[in-house]
């Protein structure tokens, strides 16, 4: 087990790299250039010149990609071109907050839509299960930016017992968070559903209740645990989708977060904030990924590693 | 097993109650702290919670029935508050920063650190006799020093800054004593003032600021020192600032005391943080919000003239648009008055009728620009094109409906059998094409522009237009180019003779509108305002500069 622990976080060291190069090239080839989106339109082409070369963007690309990269393990991750503050200081006041949300959000739809999940396996192609699967089907297909709006013209806007700009309390984050969570919820719930179908016609679960085990039981010890590889899985992407994918849910709440920092990032050419953004998302993402694959083994003894 | 398990879920909750009341507690700290909307009509000063000095302060407004913080949103954060370097708008740098001369809220000149000024006989130097005892932020006493300074900021030709174009005009700076100084020109400037007063460029800084801080200033409290009736305290870019009153302004201290600016980019948003009282006062109401917002009780929209309006731009480096024919089919295929009318009428915006907005000097009423399509297709037939010509036009998000008029123009040219195709770009690649002044970067035959300069002067159909800027051989951002315009508009910038000036205009705007044609001219814009009813006194001037420290927000 820990030596395929360690054998997974060496082999994020490759991927990293790998991503570092893409992730840097890729932002250059955008057309679109940080000076001339920070000055605007109509400047002097001797003023962009001069912040370009100041800039160092008029070095050779290989050149700029060393210098980055070596600054990286000094620590420095540049500064941000359109605030001129660190990079490293813009990242870390608005990842907790994107921490928060994806948590929150990865929780309550994953809660949610396992207990849906089970149920609606339980109740196969009766009443609960159509409906069930309905409100789950209406939950993937709506837009988030809809369903943030539609929650704020309810919460805020009749009923007036939520805020709806910013994130500065508890009763900020209910909003966003159902948001979030709601999105999740339905692809969540369907995944359980099938996993817990595939399991429950084995033999073990027939034998189980041919014992006069109590069906509470030998659904929620024995199938459920049964069927978490999948939903595991499905909660870990659930999770990275919401690190980087909240951008339009943070817009529509005025939350400062990284999806929020990303899209501002492109818009501006930021460089040095869009390449770090990309790279921790990243690695936070791959870090989830490899706990998962740990996960694996610890809810299925039978996933053995060696 | 099981065990495992339940460690791993205790773990996790552990690990989100950590997170949350972490963020928690930061709020309590943290300034831009918003009421829920339910206790919003407490005593709305959240500043006491966090300055307990203030509370004897907060029970005086308690008195007053005043409250001392006005909640302010805006569709997007400022770029830097550095006014010779802004390029967002002057909405935030206008209450931080003084000018020699400015705009009133009715758009006139009037004095502001100067008290007063003449011009010399040969009409080249400009004395401007300084306000005594007025202060920067800081506590430094602004003087001549702090003008030269800043002038000489905007007009270094080596380390230019974004207003160094416009405020070229200037040679010299001299101070005469402390209180006395001389701007020096090279030829006698006609709209000399209105630059001085509508260019950010103009914008007074502390001399020892600009020494200390240079291409840094504009981002932390200490760069950004002004004489303004507001002083920076707090920016969390992309999220929130603070401004808080000078008690020393010199038209006297300002009755709301904390500026709370918010950046809520989405419209619906905003207009939802209006109705629901999160917020007392916000820019930019979108056109689809104004007459929902203007039926809730409790808040109002207010609108008030701009000095901008939206034209597309004929691209004169596109061999197909040198005959001027072809420009007039074009503009004659588009009924401009109906596309303004449907999609700005909720913003009282009208189609326009003159090259620049009537407040500006130089206005003569010409009417829209005519709308024919026979005409359009007989045009076309002249200039050897009986089956019609198509064309490209490039248009981009961030000017109001700029995607939806372009859709608008490509219906309405159908009819005359020009082909429109339209492309899109997204901000930074727009900038990018616009920023390059090269035509290959530029490979579309029209594209849509904002014109509006606070100057207020027709001498921005000479930046827009004439052929080469003057100072360099960069041609104009669309490569028009015309004998007479490059005569005229030097003739009228070089004379202070009004009349002169206004002849010289009035044949400008008859070349560009018609005869021989640079852009298409869309709608005089406005500047839209929801505003809580609780704001008293409020007024703005055409650049949407708000006059915020004489307004008031009333305890209710």
């Amino acid at each position: 087990m820990l030596k395929y622990a360690i054998k997974r976080i060496l082999q994020m060291i490759p991927l990293l790299i790998a991503l570092s190069v893409i992730v840097f090239f890729l932002i250059r080839w955008i057309p679109g250039d940080p000076v001339s989106a920070m000055l605007g339109p109509g400047v002097p082409a001797s003023n962009i010149e001069f912040e370009r070369e100041r800039l160092g963007l008029n070095d050779p690309i290989i050149v700029q990609y060393v210098r980055w990269v070596r600054d990286i393990f000094q620590g420095d991750l540049g500064k941000s071109i359109v605030s001129k503050k660190p990079v490293v200081y813009e990242i870390s006041r608005r990842l907790p907050v994107t921490l928060t949300l994806a948590v929150g959000g990865t929780v309550i739809s994953s809660v949610l839509g396992v207990i849906l999940g089970v149920i609606a396996a339980m109740r196969q192609n009766r009443f609960l299960d159509n409906l069930i699967m309905s409100v789950s089907l209406l939950t993937v297909s709506m837009p988030s930016f809809f369903f943030a709006l539609m929650l704020m013209l309810i919460f805020s806007v009749q009923l007036g017992w939520l805020p709806s700009i910013g994130l500065n309390s508890p009763a900020h984050a209910v909003m966003p968070l159902l948001a979030l969570g709601s999105s999740g919820l339905g692809f969540m719930a369907r995944t359980t559903r099938s996993a817990m179908l595939d399991v429950i016609r084995q033999d073990y679960i027939r034998t189980s209740r041919s014992r006069g085990i109590p069906e509470k039981i030998v659904i929620y010890s024995h199938a459920l645990k049964n069927s978490m590889i999948p939903i595991i899985t499905a909660i870990g992407l659930r999770f990275g989708g919401l690190l980087a994918g909240s951008a339009v849910t943070e817009t529509v709440f005025s939350i400062p977060g990284m999806g929020k920092f990303l899209v501002d990032s492109v818009t501006k050419r930021d460089y040095p904030c869009l390449q770090a953004a990309i790279l921790v998302l990243a690695t936070i993402f791959i870090v989830v990924n490899t706990i998962v694959d740990l996960i694996y083994a610890a809810v299925d003894p039978r996933i053995r590693y060696e | 097993m099981k065990k495992r398990m339940l460690a791993c879920l205790l773990l996790t909750s552990v690990l989100l109650t950590t997170i949350f009341t972490g963020c928690g507690a930061k709020d309590g700290a943290s300034s831009g702290n918003e009421p829920a909307p339910e206790s919003a009509g407490g005593s709305g000063t959240q500043k006491e919670a966090e300055e307990p000095e203030e509370t004897d302060g907060g029970g005086g407004e308690a008195e007053t029935g005043y409250r001392d913080t006005i909640r302010v949103a805006l569709n997007g954060d400022q770029d830097n508050l550095d006014p010779h370097n802004n390029r967002t708008n002057s909405i935030v740098v206008s209450q931080i920063y003084g000018r020699l001369v400015t705009r009133d809220m009715n758009n006139e000149i009037v004095p502001d650190l100067a008290e007063s000024w003449e011009v010399s006989e040969d009409e080249l130097t400009w004395t401007f006799h300084l306000r005594k005892g007025v202060k920067f932020h800081n506590g430094q006493e602004f003087t001549a020093r702090d003008v030269k300074a800043s002038i000489e900021r905007t007009i270094d030709k080596v380390n230019t800054v974004n207003t160094t174009e416009a405020m070229g005009i200037i040679d010299e700076v001299i101070i005469v004593d402390d209180y006395t100084v001389q701007l020096v020109t090279g030829k006698p400037v006609g709209p000399f003032l209105q630059t001085m007063s509508g260019n950010l460029g103009g914008m007074m800084m502390c001399a020892d600021v600009i020494e200390e801080y240079g291409a840094d200033i504009g981002y932390d409290p200490e760069t950004v020192v002004g004489t303004g009736p507001y002083r920076l305290a707090e920016w969390n870019k992309e999220e929130n600032m603070t401004l808080e009153a000078n008690e020393d302004y010199w038209r006297g201290t300002p009755t709301i005391k904390y500026i709370e600016f918010q950046a809520i980019p989405d419209d619906n948003a905003r207009s939802i943080a209006l109705e629901t009282d999160q917020i007392d006062f916000m820019f930019r109401v979108p056109p689809s919000e104004v007459s929902r917002l203007n039926a809730v009780d409790g808040i109002h929209v207010e609108t008030k003239d701009s000095m901008s309006l939206h034209l597309f731009l004929f691209n004169m480096s596109r061999p197909i648009l040198e005959d001027p024919r072809i420009r007039q089919a074009i503009i004659a295929s588009v009924d401009m008055e109906t596309m303004v009318s449907a999609l700005f009428g909720e913003l009282g915006e009208t189609v326009a009728t003159a090259p620049c907005s009537p407040l500006y000097f130089g206005y003569k009423e010409m009417g829209a620009q005519p709308y024919d399509v026979e005409m359009a297709k007989e045009l076309l037939a002249e200039a050897g094109y009986p089956d019609g010509i198509e064309i490209s036009i490039m248009t981009c998000g961030i000017y109001n409906n700029g995607i939806e008029m372009a859709e608008v123009m490509k219906e309405m040219m159908a009819e005359a059998n020009i082909t429109l195709n339209i492309e899109v770009m997204e901000r930074a690649a727009f900038s990018e094409a616009m920023a390059s002044r090269n035509p290959d970067d530029q490979p579309w035959d029209m594209w849509i522009m904002g014109l509006g300069n606070m100057a207020l002067d027709y001498t921005e159909l000479r930046n827009f237009f004439r052929s080469t800027v003057e100072g360099t051989d960069r041609p104009n951002g669309s490569y028009y180019a015309n004998d007479e315009l490059d005569e005229l508009t030097d003739k009228a910038l070089y004379t202070t003779n009004e009349e002169v000036r206004q002849e010289c205009y009035e044949r400008v705007a008859e070349l560009v509108w018609w005869e021989d044609p640079a852009g298409m001219w869309a709608n005089y814009r406005t500047n839209v305002f929801g505003l809580n009813d609780r704001v008293q006194n409020f007024e703005a001037n055409v650049g949407s500069e708000v006059n915020f420290w004489q307004m008031t927000v009333l305890d209710q």
